[in-house]
């Protein structure tokens, strides 16, 4: 930066030491231009690189990874059919035959929470993606065209924001009925303002950008600038907020399908097998430890994973330290 | 102050009415016929129109709604379908419980969450801050309902200090009433207290950074008076955020928690009404709560204006 | 000409009055990749009492690490004092506890800083803020505190003192939050004064009022004044002695006249070229080609000698040692008698 200002030296050449000076400044120059053409990084190779360095982020994707392997691998995991009694066991605690134990109607623990694995992970992403669908194009609207419409739908998202969320799914669950669809329909509903305001707040920081004001003085239609422009930008804080989205949903789901509002029997969710361990939780107090452990886990990873993909997406590494 | 009170609340108005024509369009959430499917099974032609003609959904949807709001702002809510009991009469019966459960919850994750947050962040960087940010993790993630069993397990069943369920009015026997509670309380204030500590930790290390801070250390403060008069009292706009944020979000997890614990608030009136198909009753839940969460912004914001002599000034 | 300078290991000291801080052989460190390198190497200057010192050198050259450690703020994890010594009319600071440094800072040594914007707590008035500090060192009730606010404020030139505590920072102007913040440093009537960039933030015309402000301060009560800048236009206004800082170590150290009129070491040479005027800059000094070496590496031989328009192979070989320049002066340069160039 101090180069620039080198050539404006007052009384030039008129001693030794000016021209000592001059000819430092001229070297000086040329490591400056050396310096600068450091090949450019590119942006997914940078974030590949930084999220690869946060460990915890790598095993809560590992994690998961996992989780989604044994939810779709369950019948070939499952020792026995999930949905197998065997009234003459029922209640065993863990070890022995049935690794985790049985349930009240003698139903293995372990195959049941390998297939619970497959409604709990599914229900979080579907939550998400009705949130999502739900979310995202009101948030474009209201960030892009601003004035009356984005005074309206942020009317609308602060009073959906007003109800207490399980309080809200509960009573969307009351009208629509039980069923695991139906909860995370309600999941949806009540997530989807976040969305719409995490979109907003993305598009308001881009749309004042040199590019879009540009892209807008040549006459782009708003269809293209926002599919072009605005959407690719507002990508990485929505994949973040995807990914802690997903541990919300998960927690929720297992709470109302604990409340019976969910997945109905005998189809299992992990909250769900809380739900009936609850109700043996004198008899049999282990029965609902590992559902908990695995929602627990799981929901920590989607967490774990949600910061470190915005540490790593950020534009400044402030969060590196 | 009393500007600011008056311009917060003329401006919830719209929003207000949105909310409860919320409230009331879960009606029109209803597949096909709501008095048929409200009716129950096999439900006799009499019940139904006894149904459709209570909710008044015989009459256009406008005057349903209108009438339905005013009815609602004369602190009528209705009938129950299922017991025919003023359902005013039954939120104000279960009210108390949900109350007190939700202020002592509140209570604790403030007392818990935020000197948490101060400690870690005064500590940054050493096992303190390490072991409190696990914790904080682990808090977040761990669904309130099974820290609640687990609690049960621990120290109902097992070390019978506390009861495993049930309640007592605080005014019949205050230590009934506080051995009932101290469970589903702190059961309710584990993820508030989390999130708090994390967010009180990273607004912390924000203030901390400031020069003011150093020119308070620099004119020879304590250092804890470092911490809470210069850095907590910079950081507590973002902390009260959070901390009404999560009290709205704590209403909302009561429901499981009164389920869990036996408890005859709010929350299991709730879940009764779904299973009995009792739209006035879930209404009326819905409103209440909206209403609290609504008078939870406003104090924030109030709040804000208190902590904050830039906004009073406005 | 290198002969007529004998080595020398500390600056030579003037006998007619003790100093009321003397900071000697002091050495900082901060961690660089786990290891303790340093940032401050053997720094040693003193400053009497009415006497003003200017503690010089671009942004890195360890001048700010300095007076932070001086006043004891250097925070725990990200630095720590190596060796040396800061004495306080005789206390020894280094070393001693948190409580033994709370009491005499804001006491007996205080410090204001680069950003008056910044440096005060937006959420407190500015008499609270005041009132804070004197009942943090005097057994006086919370009216008394107020009066010596109030006569503080008036004293640093705040109009309508006594209605202007009960501002708040951001209803006061950068010049005089900045004034508040002298205030606020004078309240306990300290000794030392570290000013560390007082003006570098403020408009030109409220930068020569509070220098101004600071000299009088100076000259009323007595204080020993480290002033810290980058600007040697601002070290003519008002220094008596002056430190150059280059990579962390003193380069050259003498009475400010002579240290403009005959500069010792090259880089303050450079200085004194980059002086446009004796208008204050913002930012950099703009005219030394190159840039200065990462704090945490050293060069071997002498840290300026890759900038330096007079290396020598000398240079590069081993670190100079500090030579002194006549009565008072000292010099980091292996060619002391170079002829160069003074402000003009």
């Amino acid at each position: 930066m101090t180069h620039t200002t080198t050539t404006s030296s007052p009384d030039s050449a008129t001693t030794c030491g000016d021209a000592a000076w001059e000819r430092l400044n001229a070297t000086y120059v040329d490591a400056a231009e050396e310096t600068s053409a450091a090949p450019p990084v590119s942006a997914k190779r940078r974030f590949l690189r930084r999220f690869l360095r946060s460990r915890v982020a790598v095993v809560a994707l590992l994690v998961l990874l996992l989780g989604a392997a044994a939810a779709v691998f369950a019948p070939a995991l499952a020792p026995v059919d999930p949905l197998a009694q065997d009234l003459g066991k029922v209640l065993r605690p863990p070890g022995g035959e049935n690794l985790l134990g049985t349930d009240e109607l003698g139903r293995d623990v372990l195959s049941r929470l390998l297939f619970g694995a497959r409604v709990s992970l599914l229900a979080a992403v579907e939550g998400t993606a009705i949130a999502l669908l739900l979310g995202v194009l009101p948030g474009l609207a209201a960030g892009y065209l601003g004035r009356r419409v984005d005074r309206i739908i942020m009317l609308f998202t602060d009073a959906l924001m007003s109800y207490p969320a399980i309080i809200l799914a509960i009573a969307i669950i009351g009208a629509i009925g039980p069923g695991l669809t139906n909860a995370m329909l309600a999941v949806g509903i009540i997530t989807a303002p976040r969305v719409v305001r995490l979109v907003r707040g993305v598009v308001l920081g881009i749309r004042e950008e040199t590019y879009i004001e540009a892209s807008r003085t040549i006459g782009t239609p708003t269809a293209r600038i926002i599919v072009r422009h605005v959407l690719p930008n507002a990508l990485a804080p929505v994949i973040v907020f995807g990914s802690i989205m997903a541990g919300q949903a998960m927690l929720i789901e297992a709470g109302l399908s604990f409340l019976g509002l969910g997945v109905q029997p005998p189809d299992a969710s992990w909250g769900s097998m809380l739900g009936t361990a609850f109700r043996y939780v004198s008899r049999s107090p282990t029965l609902i430890v590992f559902p908990g452990l695995a929602i627990a886990v799981t929901v920590l990873a989607f967490n774990v994973l949600g910061d470190g993909l915005r540490d790593s997406l950020g534009r400044e590494n402030r969060g590196e330290r | 102050m009393a500007g600011l009170l008056v311009n917060r609340i003329l401006r919830s108005v719209p929003l207000v009415l949105l909310i409860t024509l919320g409230v009331y369009g879960l009606v029109f959430l209803i597949p096909g016929d709501p008095a048929a499917t409200l009716a129950g099974d096999n439900p006799t032609p009499e019940q139904i129109a006894h149904i459709r003609q209570s909710l008044g959904l015989d009459r256009p949807a406008v005057e349903q709604y209108l009438g339905w709001l005013l009815d609602a702002v004369r602190g009528q809510l209705g009938q129950s379908l299922y017991t025919g009991a003023d359902v005013t009469g039954m939120i104000l019966d279960r009210f108390g419980v949900t109350a007190w459960l939700s202020v002592l919850a509140v209570l604790v994750a403030v007392v818990i969450g935020i000197p948490a947050g101060v400690l870690a962040a005064a500590a940054r960087g050493s096992w303190i801050d390490r072991a409190i940010t696990v914790a904080v993790t682990a808090g977040i993630a761990i669904p309130g309902f099974w820290l609640g069993l687990m609690l049960i397990i621990v120290f109902a069943l097992q070390a019978g200090v506390f009861p495993a369920g049930g309640y007592t009015p605080i005014s019949e026997d205050f230590g009934e009433w506080l051995l009932h509670v101290t469970l589903p309380a702190v059961t309710l204030a584990a993820a508030p207290a989390a999130e708090l500590a994390r967010h009180t930790r990273s607004a912390m290390l924000g203030v901390l950074e400031q020069d003011y801070i150093r020119s308070a250390r620099a004119k020879g403060v304590a250092e804890w008076a470092v911490l809470i008069r210069h850095g907590l009292k910079n950081a507590a706009g973002p902390v009260i955020t959070v901390l009404s944020f999560q009290a709205a979000l704590l209403l909302g997890g009561s429901v499981i928690v009164e389920q869990i614990f036996g408890m005859p608030g709010l929350g299991s009136l709730a879940i009764q009404a779904v299973h009995d198909k009792d739209l006035p009753v879930l209404q009326g839940v819905v409103l209440v709560a909206a209403l609290i969460v609504m008078i939870i912004n406003l104090l924030t914001d109030l709040a804000y204006g208190f902590l904050n002599p830039k906004v009073r000034a406005v | 000409m290198i002969t007529n300078g004998s080595r020398v290991e500390q600056p030579a000291m003037n006998e007619t009055s003790a100093p009321v801080l003397a900071v000697e052989d002091l050495t900082v460190e901060v961690p660089v990749d786990r290891i303790w390198r340093p940032v401050v190497e053997q720094v040693s200057f003193s400053v009497r009492k009415g006497e003003t010192l200017g503690l010089v050198g671009e942004s890195g050259s360890g001048k700010t690490m300095t007076s932070l450690a001086v006043m004891g703020l250097l925070s725990r994890n990200s630095a720590r004092i190596a060796h040396g010594s800061i004495r306080l009319t005789g206390q020894e600071l280094v070393g001693a506890g948190r409580r033994q440094l709370d009491q005499l800072r804001g006491d007996r040594i205080a410090m204001i800083f680069q950003e008056p914007m910044t440096s005060l707590n937006p959420s407190m008035k500015i008499g609270e803020q005041i009132v804070e500090a004197v009942r943090r060192h005097r057994p006086v009730s919370r009216a008394e505190a107020r009066r010596r606010a109030v006569e503080v404020l008036d004293l640093v030139g705040v109009p309508s003192a006594a209605s202007r505590v009960n501002s708040y920072p951001h209803e006061f102007s950068g010049g005089m939050r900045q004034r508040a913040m002298i205030a606020m440093s004078l309240a306990c009537d300290p000794d030392v004064l570290i000013a560390d960039e007082p003006t570098t933030a403020l408009d030109v015309t409220i930068q020569a009022q509070i220098l101004d402000l600071l000299r009088q301060m100076r000259d009323e009560l007595g204080l020993a004044l480290l002033f810290i800048t980058h600007s040697m236009g601002v070290v003519a206004d008002i220094c008596d002695r002056v430190a150059v800082m280059y990579h962390g170590q003193v380069v050259e150290q003498a009475d400010a006249d002579d240290l403009f009129e005959r500069p010792r070491h090259p880089y303050t040479e450079g200085l004194l070229r980059a002086m446009p005027t004796l208008v204050v800059r913002e930012g950099r000094l703009p005219l030394i080609p190159g840039r200065p070496p990462q704090a945490t590496m050293r060069p071997t031989g002498c840290a300026f000698s890759p900038r330096c328009p007079y290396r020598i192979a000398a240079c590069t070989e081993v670190p100079p040692a500090l030579f002194s320049t006549g009565d008072t002066g000292v010099t980091r340069c292996i060619r002391p008698g170079l002829p160069l160039q003074g402000a003009t």
